[in-house]
């Protein structure tokens, strides 16, 4: 919300998807657009499927039923054996909750890594890249040569985001990135994201549970509920109607964040 | 894609243009013009990277160049840099430059990448002489620390063991039972097959060559003897350090990589007492008593093939058992079983404690707590092998 979103074309395109183990349905027919250069919240209770959804859109799970086309191509089991989603590889770039920094690599090398392994680029001309990459997200050169176990949690998620970036990515997916980070550390975060959004023109689909950082840095949540999705801009879905969106956007935690946003106080004075 | 080199050189002194699908090169009177196009991107930069090298730019006639981007189709941080790192080289060389025609997001592109110059630059390479020297240093540091670790480590064992003979009710029996049961008792169906066998093949090669000389009731000596005195102590002993040895630094290192052990240690629970000391115990009661089965398995063979393939009758064959002094032989096998147990246990409790925090040193240190503890039950072997023929047993 912090600047107007620009309209862009669908990047991301899920069509009735339907996801259920055994005779555990988890999504029923969702439906779910995301445009470029837009911030997607994805919120909802434990257990309602986000991490499935993300699974989905990267191509890990196979939907039950449904279609999910990324850059235009389809990327559920019927095109697998296309190549389709190796193609993808390169144009998406994802930071898992826990950061999944390959631990046996240092910092910069984590980095390189993908960049080696999707481009003939050479390995000094890499090493600059990653270097800048991780300069880019706020890490000091001291911590380059580390190890990921030498790291504290705020550092994991940078350099997990430096190397979701190392490919020059149109998309980048993040799973609860503020998750586990003290509030100052997760607003130096939020503002990492936007920076980066305006500056290398990305699109960023998250999950998150951090209040202050759907209600800041998101121009649009997608809701899951009664396993289905409602998406819309930030201060349409904090005000919907929908019990379990009320009591989540209405609680003590939430008036605070929304207490802090000027927009939205107007709106609702 | 590259112009060949003397086409260049015209160019060049002719202040005309060359022109590639990625750039437009001129070199005028005053000032040359590097004007980029079509797409800059990861997908090209190494090829963009060697074309602008070879081009020469900074071999021009004139100290001003202009990078112009209005051309540019696709532009991302990785041209950006390279398009950077082409500017500060030149600019390092004496030129002076400067850049035009930028649509907004590369101009930003750009002034983000000026921003990080400091951090992007190599370290300056440190001499050899230096590096070798500091890598000696540090290979003697940890090679130091580790001998103390190690010394410490034993040291720890031996006030445990002390402390439990002291004050046995604080010991944690029943994790010494569990781990009697797997390191022990799940032993003995594989440790008597192997020393079974071991004797058959013993018996089989010595009847062999004995029978040359027309000495086959000897192999009943011959098999025995190694086996109590030897082989029965050593198979068992190597193949609890690959069963259990190996078992001790994977669970104890996955523990500790999850934090468990300092969640013990909070908790005010003492790692080394609930993790190593049971372990321990453990292989020290259980090692003994595998080689006795291993030793009994292994006679068992020898009677098998003795009556079975000697044709020797069986109350000749005990009759011979016994005139050599079995006892001490049994002895000789069996004092060596605790050391072998304490070998085996330490170097897989320690294996697993000091664990490096990455994915693959679990693995790692589970092979070295192998190859080590094999290696040292050889190494005690050898030593008390010294001390029996000092003995005269
Ligand atoms: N591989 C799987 N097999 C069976 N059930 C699964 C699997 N993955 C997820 N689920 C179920 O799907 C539901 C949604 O899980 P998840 O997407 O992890 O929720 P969350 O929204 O908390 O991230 C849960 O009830 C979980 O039990
Ligand atoms: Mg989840």
């Amino acid at each position: 919300m912090s600047e107007a979103i620009e309209a862009g074309n669908p990047i991301i395109e899920v069509r009735n998807v339907v996801n259920r183990f055994g005779s555990h349905t988890v999504h029923n027919g969702i439906n779910l657009t995301v445009f470029e250069h837009e911030i997607l919240g994805i919120v909802g209770g434990s257990g309602t499927g986000k991490s499935v959804l993300l699974r989905t859109m990267l191509g890990l799970h196979t939907p039950t039923e449904g279609d999910v086309k990324i850059f235009g191509g389809d990327i559920t089991c019927k095109e697998k054996g296309s190549g389709y989603l190796s193609d993808c590889h390169p144009r998406w770039g994802v930071l898992f909750q826990s950061g999944a920094l390959f631990s046996g690599l240092t910092v910069l090398e984590n980095v390189v890594a993908p960049i080696i392994e999707n481009t003939s680029i050479s390995k000094s001309f890499a090493t600059e890249l990653g270097r800048l990459k991780l300069k880019m997200v706020g890490l000091k050169e001291e911590a380059f040569d580390k190890y990921p176990a030498e790291l504290s949690g705020g550092m994991i998620k940078r350099a997990g985001l430096a190397r979701a970036l190392a490919t020059e990515p149109k998309v980048v997916f993040l799973d609860e990135p503020t998750a586990g980070l003290d509030p100052i550390s997760a607003a130096e975060f939020d503002q990492l994201i936007l920076y980066l959004r305006q500056h290398l023109k990305l699109t960023v689909v998250m999950i998150s549970h951090d209040m202050d950082s759907l209600l800041t840095i998101c121009d649009r949540l997608a809701v899951l509920v009664d396993k289905k999705v409602i998406a819309d801009v930030t201060d349409v879905i904090v005000r919907h109607p929908h019990p379990w969106i009320r009591s989540y956007f209405g609680g003590v935690r939430g008036r605070a964040a929304r207490g802090s946003n000027p927009e939205v106080q107007q709106g609702a004075a | 894609m590259t112009p060949p080199q003397d086409r260049q050189e015209d160019a060049l002194a002719n202040a005309s243009a060359i022109e590639s699908q990625y750039y437009r090169f001129a070199v005028g009177a005053e000032q040359a013009e590097f004007a980029l196009r079509g797409d800059w991107t990861i997908l090209n930069v190494q090829e963009l990277e060697g074309i602008v090298e070879e081009l020469g730019l900074a071999r021009i006639p004139v100290r001003q160049i202009e990078f112009s981007c209005g051309g540019l189709q696709n532009f991302d941080l990785s041209g950006a840099w390279l398009l950077y790192r082409t500017g500060e080289s030149l600019k390092r060389a004496g030129f002076n430059t400067s850049y035009s025609g930028f649509r907004a997001e590369h101009l930003k592109f750009i002034e983000d990448v000026v921003t990080m110059e400091q951090a992007t630059r190599e370290p300056p390479p440190v001499p050899w002489l230096t590096a070798m020297s500091l890598r000696f240093t540090r290979a003697t540091a940890s090679l130091l620390k580790e001998s103390r670790d190690r010394y410490l480590w034993l040291v720890s064992i031996g006030a445990g063991i002390v402390a439990t003979v002291i004050n046995p009710r604080r010991f944690r029996w029943v994790a010494t039972a569990r781990h009697i049961q797997d390191a022990g008792v799940a032993a003995i169906g594989i440790v008597g097959l192997m020393a079974f066998l071991v004797a058959l093949v013993l018996g089989f090669q010595s009847q062999t060559q004995l029978s040359q000389f027309g000495a086959q009731i000897f192999t009943v000596d011959l098999v025995s003897i190694s086996i109590m005195r030897e082989m029965g102590g050593l198979l068992t002993a190597i193949l609890v350090a690959g069963r259990s040895g190996s078992a001790f630094a994977a669970e104890i290192g996955v523990m500790q990589l999850n934090e468990e052990v300092s969640a013990m240690e909070t908790m005010g629970i003492d790692p080394f007492e609930a993790l190593v000391l049971p372990r321990m115990l453990a292989l020290v009661i259980c090692l003994p008593l595998l080689t006795f089965i291993a030793d009994i398995a292994g006679l068992i063979g020898t009677v098998v093939i003795a009556v079975g393939m000697l044709d020797i009758p069986f109350p000749l064959v005990v009759e011979r058992f016994l005139a050599l002094d079995p006892m001490t032989h049994f002895k000789v096998g069996l004092i060596k079983a605790p050391f072998f147990a304490l070998m085996i246990g330490s170097i897989g409790t320690y294996r697993g404690y000091y664990v490096e925090r990455s994915a693959d040193a679990v693995g790692r240190n589970t092979t070295n707590a192998v190859v080590e503890s094999i290696f040292m039950v050889i190494v005690v072997d050898a030593i008390f092998s010294i001390i029996f023929t000092e003995l005269g047993w």
